[in-house]
């Protein structure tokens, strides 16, 4: 019971401290002015994530389908399961 | 005195001279290869600033250059005469910014301040900031790396 | 000839020149108990999973990142923009390493509180930790190679802990960093660390560790050990592995939702010589140490506080390496002192990490 609870805390910390790195730090500011000689010119801003409305479809196709699998599968590996269960109390091992 | 027998059988002998032999000849390869680990890094003795870069410097205020890969500050003084930091925090190394209404050096990481001659004065930090020797020069400014006496 | 004949035909000629039919007997003989703990045997498959995932997304990664000073950064931007899916590639990349540290954390502390590593399985738990040491080492050297503000920051403060330590922390500071300060050569060792130096520490010491659970079989737990009790076992081969499939189609499910839905963003490219952003923490699972290293005081008589925290998470360390030779007695009353002692140290890690996060 405490393990569990443990697992779900790690998990909470992990995520949290995640999602504040993944969304970009508000209150970090800007750097200062470079120092170096040849400051390179400011870098356009990365955005992660799909770039084409097309990606973007595309990503929800492959979330559908990649859910719509798991699904299946998981039930076909649950009757599996079931099945060799019997089987080795059958002592067919 | 002359043993009858030998405190080493012949075979203890080979296998010392065996052991001892690959145990140099791997002490003298290793060597090379842990000394290639760390490559030479010397930094510079002086670097040359234009002066005019740095003339419409009030006091109080600092403008930063390059002390080779690490960020260095020319402040200039009340009494007019400039002062050269190495713009490292003492503490964990972070680079550290100037705050000129406070006049005051600060360092993000943990709070490490120092004030305007960088001296260590809140936080973490354990010693003052690194100076450097400021030399003028015709139109140029030359900094160097020995501290002042 | 038919094909299953010749099929059947070539692994008897494999078989007589590979010996692999005692293995797969052994495989097959293989059995795992089951009791109320058994959900904890699935995470160190799991953990194997993500480090395949790793495996694979950073081999891709590899092909497009470049690890100098002018480069770092705008390769990982490249990847992010130009490369087809690369910035899915490099999601999954940083989710999976999340999902395998946590699943590190959890797999050592059920072996820790369930004492897994009683006689004979000292060793399982001493490669173990040393695996843990490795995943660490990716996470912190992963951490550097975008090459943004944050990161840089994180660095030197990293890298400059060691010195704290006497008379060889000097020497390893340099090391790590490649000279006195972080620099483009840190930038190149780290990722000559990252993608050489561990992934053959890790499947060096991951062969000797799975070696071990398979030679030593799982573990029971303490209690059905001390009572003698008779305990169900099910074959490994393919009751458990029918099970441990579903898990990974979860997992692998929730993994790729994570990614695709949450991709990591990538800050301004680092200037070596810029004041340090506001804020900088190292990730989420280096905060116990980090908050540790804060709460010292800058002085204790004639140490400073850093060599003297850092000596103390050395030895705390060190115990945890050699945990299964002080747990002697596992079921005694010393056992049961100890188990009080690894309840506390993980609550001492929780509460430090949350305070560091709200901090």
């Amino acid at each position: 019971m405490l393990c569990s609870f443990l697992m779900v805390a790690f998990l909470i910390a992990a995520v949290s401290g995640l999602w504040a790195q993944a969304s970009p730090p508000q209150s970090v500011p800007a750097p200062k002015a470079s120092l170096s000689p040849n400051p390179a010119p400011p870098a356009q801003e990365v955005v992660p994530g799909p770039r084409t409305p097309k990606e973007r479809m595309g990503v929800y196709v492959f979330m559908a389908w990649l859910w719509a699998s798991i699904i299946v599968l998981v039930f076909i590996l649950r009757a599996k399961v079931r099945e060799a269960d019997r089987l080795f109390e059958a002592r067919y091992f | 005195m002359k043993l009858k027998t030998s405190l080493f059988s012949r075979r203890q002998f080979l296998n010392g001279l065996l052991a001892g032999g690959l145990g140099s000849l791997a002490a003298a390869l290793l060597y090379p290869l842990l000394k290639s680990v760390l490559p030479p890094y010397r930094e510079p003795d002086e670097v040359r600033l234009p002066l005019a870069d740095y003339v419409s410097l009030a006091p109080g205020e600092a403008k930063g250059f390059a002390w080779d890969i690490k960020p260095g500050f020319l402040k200039k003084k009340a009494d007019g005469r400039l002062a050269a930091f190495v713009g490292v925090c003492t503490h964990l190394d972070c680079n550290v910014a100037y705050l000129p209404k406070q006049r005051k050096f600060f360092c993000a990481c943990h709070e490490g301040w120092y004030d305007e001659e960088g001296r260590n004065i809140g936080g973490p930090p354990p010693a003052p900031l690194r100076r450097l020797t400021v030399v003028l020069e015709g139109e140029t400014i030359i900094i160097k790396k020995e501290a002042p006496a | 000839m038919n094909t299953s004949r010749m099929g059947t035909a070539f692994r008897a000629w494999l078989d007589e020149r590979l010996g692999w039919g005692t293995v797969l007997t052994f495989l097959r003989g293989k059995k795992v108990p089951q009791t109320r703990h058994t959900l904890w045997t699935y995470t160190g498959s799991a953990i194997l999973m993500f480090f395949i995932i790793q495996v694979v997304t950073g081999i891709i990664l590899a092909f497009y990142y470049r690890p100098t000073l002018k480069e770092a950064n705008s390769s990982v931007a490249r990847i992010m923009t130009e490369v087809p899916l690369g910035w899915a590639v490099r999601s999954v990349h940083f989710w999976s390493a999340t999902f395998m540290i946590s699943f590190v954390f959890i797999h050592l502390v059920s072996i820790w509180i369930l004492k897994s590593y009683r006689r004979p399985r000292e060793m399982t738990w001493m490669s173990g930790v040393l695996l843990l040491v490795c995943t660490m080492g990716f996470g912190f050297t992963g951490y550097l190679l975008p090459w943004d503000d944050l990161s840089l920051a994180a660095t030197k403060v990293g890298t400059d802990i060691p010195r704290a330590i006497p008379v060889i922390g000097n020497f390893f500071t340099k090391l790590l960093r490649g000279g006195e300060d972080v620099s483009g050569d840190t930038l190149t060792r780290f990722f000559g660390i990252h993608i050489c130096i561990l992934p053959l520490a890790l499947l060096a010491v991951l062969a000797v560790h799975v070696f071990l659970i398979q030679k030593l079989g799982m573990s029971l737990p303490l209690e059905a050990e001390v009572k003698k009790k008779q305990v169900r076992e099910l074959p490994f081969w393919p009751n458990f592995i029918f099970r441990e499939m579903i898990l990974w189609l979860v997992l692998l499910g929730v993994l790729l939702s994570l990614a695709v839905f949450l991709p990591p963003g990538l800050g301004q490219a680092a200037d070596l010589r810029a004041p340090a952003p506001e804020g900088i923490k190292p990730e989420w699972y280096f905060l116990f140490l980090f908050q540790t290293l804060k709460i010292f005081p800058a002085h204790v008589l004639f140490l400073s506080g850093e060599t003297l925290a850092v000596l103390f998470i050395l030895a705390g360390g060190l115990i945890f390496f050699f945990f299964p030779f002080l747990d002697t007695k596992p079921a005694s009353r010393k056992g049961k002192i100890l188990t009080g002692v690894a309840w506390l140290f993980i609550f001492y890690a929780l509460a430090l990490t949350i305070w560091s996060l709200l901090d």
